[in-house]
């Protein structure tokens, strides 16, 4: 048997205050990888699954 | 092999699929995933298992659940509502994993594309804010899944890294893009 897949990550202290912070910046610097992969996957979403 | 990126089919996990032949050796989990445990995980609604196949070959295969994300410190965020929660919803990218021979042609590539186009899918039914991924402890691994999906790592244990990438970012991103 595979070993179990944690499905809630929690978060204390010091990582707890560095997500907060994430969550709370207005943008992120995407890669033009990245990017490029979200465009596709947008139009991907209105025809798959 | 030269797998064409452009002929690859995405299909879910059936009771009738043939996934004896997937061979993933820098992870024996993941292969083991597949070949004992997707089919009940799937039967029993904890995870659901897309396969990706080049002609007849399966070449890759990803498994989504719900997962979520708490933290302890919630309350000091300056979110948009009055009494924010401390857990949040995330899609989980419980495994993902390209079968042996065919890495570096775009597989890895095609199924994070189908994994996001999955979770824009879902914000638009059900609240979902990040999309979570268990990367193992391989820099390869990292470097792929934030350039390609601009994940950011949040923790770590023995095994993994868990990264999120936050919907709303990905949402921001495309209208300024777009206005």
């Amino acid at each position: 048997m595979a070993k179990q897949i944690e499905l809630e990550t929690v978060l204390r202290g010091e990582e707890a205050r560095a997500f907060n912070k994430y969550v709370d910046s207005p943008k992120q610097h995407f890669t033009q990888e990245s990017k490029a992969l979200f465009r596709e996957a947008r139009q991907l979403s209105k025809e798959w699954p | 092999m030269t797998i064409d990126i452009y002929s690859l089919v995405f299909s879910k996990l059936s009771g009738d699929s043939d996934v004896s032949s997937f061979a993933c050796s820098d992870s024996k989990d993941l292969e083991d995933f597949l070949r004992n445990d997707a089919k009940t995980r799937q039967q029993e609604k904890i995870s659901i298992t897309y396969l990706v196949h080049s002609g007849t070959d399966l070449v890759g295969f990803f498994s989504l659940s719900m997962g979520c994300i708490t933290s302890d410190s919630v309350k000091k965020m300056s979110l948009k509502i009055e009494d924010p929660p401390n857990k949040y919803p995330a899609l989980l990218l419980a495994r993902m994993a390209t079968k042996d021979g065919l890495r570096g042609q775009g597989i890895g590539r095609e199924m994070l594309k189908h994994v996001f186009a999955i979770a824009f899918k879902l914000t638009e039914q059900i609240g979902c804010r990040f999309v979570k991924v268990d990367a193992k402890r391989d820099p390869r691994a990292i470097r792929f899944y934030e350039n390609y999906g601009g994940f950011i790592k949040i923790t770590q244990n023995s095994e993994t890294i868990q990264m999120v990438v936050d919907l709303n970012k990905i949402d921001d991103e495309e209208n300024s893009i777009t206005v």
